[in-house]
């Protein structure tokens, strides 16, 4: 795959991607922008091995999946926590209820264990079969379904409307 | 908070990425940076694989040309010009174990048809 050809395709998944890494980041946009280019830096140097035989998406979120997890290996804890960044990001409109709504859902997310946030995440703001969500977490369709299981129960604790 | 009340929340609130026209010349520009270290670690791998077959070639050539040169004179040449007991037993050595000279040149082969058909290395990060 040529350069070229793969900025062809990150043009077009871009937005997705980075919109499930700000999930999993709970809405620190730079860290999940940060993100988003290692795992495109690291599919860029892994293309020869991708044969189509999987949708480029699922391959692409696979490995910023993994990214992710590295970082998160990488990072202290004290690091991560959600009350001491600066700006989370909440829509443009800015509008207090949006506003309060995107706070509670990313102190929530913050919450949750990796592999719950992630299913989440593509189940819920990507639209993704849980069959696509079990490839791109590398785990059966049944863990799949019990971590959306667990996970909403774990939200529906934590967020308070 | 019920069920229903969940999956409505998590569909009106999925999280909203910034336009950012930067991100692509930012991709561009690590892709570059790739391209460059790629080039230079396959060059360092052309480098490496010449100096190889350059240590082979001129191992495979010294070899012979002792080879040749213990064919060529007589052993007895050797044993009256030889001053200690180990240029004797060195000098008589092709003679006593020319059945085993092929070996080195087998090896040497060998070496070399692993040398040229080993695949290129990928570059990791």
């Amino acid at each position: 795959m040529t350069s070229e050809e793969f900025i062809g395709y990150v043009k077009t998944e871009q937005e997705p991607l980075r919109r499930f890494l700000l999930a999993l980041c709970c809405g620190n946009a730079a860290d999940a922008d940060d993100l988003a280019q290692e795992a495109l830096v690291r599919a860029y140097v892994a293309s020869d091995s991708f044969r189509g035989a999987a949708k480029f998406r699922t391959w692409l979120f696979r490995i910023a999946y993994n990214c992710y997890i590295d970082s998160r290996r990488k990072s202290r804890p004290e690091q991560d926590s959600i009350e001491g960044r600066e700006a989370l990001a909440v829509p443009s409109e800015d509008a207090t209820d949006a506003s309060f709504r995107y706070q509670q859902l990313y102190q929530a997310l913050d919450r949750l264990p990796e592999k719950e946030k992630a299913a989440i995440a593509l189940f819920y703001f990507e639209d993704r079969s849980i069959k696509e969500i079990a490839s791109i977490l590398q785990i059966p369709s049944g863990t799949v379904k019990y971590h959306l299981s667990v996970g909403r129960n774990h939200l529906k604790e934590y967020i308070r409307l | 908070m019920n069920d229903n009340e969940l999956d409505i929340f998590l569909r009106n609130t999925r999280p909203e990425v910034k336009e950012d026209p930067y991100f692509i010349l930012e991709t561009r520009r690590r892709l570059a940076a790739v391209e460059g270290i790629k080039r230079e670690v396959e060059l360092q791998h052309r480098r490496s694989r010449i100096a190889l077959l350059a240590t082979l070639v001129a191992g495979i050539a010294a070899v012979a040309i002792l080879v040749v040169l213990f064919t060529i004179l007589p052993v007895d040449a050797f044993i009256s010009n030889a001053s200690n007991r180990i240029a004797e037993a060195f000098s008589t050595l092709p003679v006593n174990w020319k059945l085993f000279l092929p070996v080195p040149f087998a090896a040497a082969t060998l070496a070399l048809v692993f040398i040229l058909t080993r695949r290129r290395s990928e570059v990791r990060f």
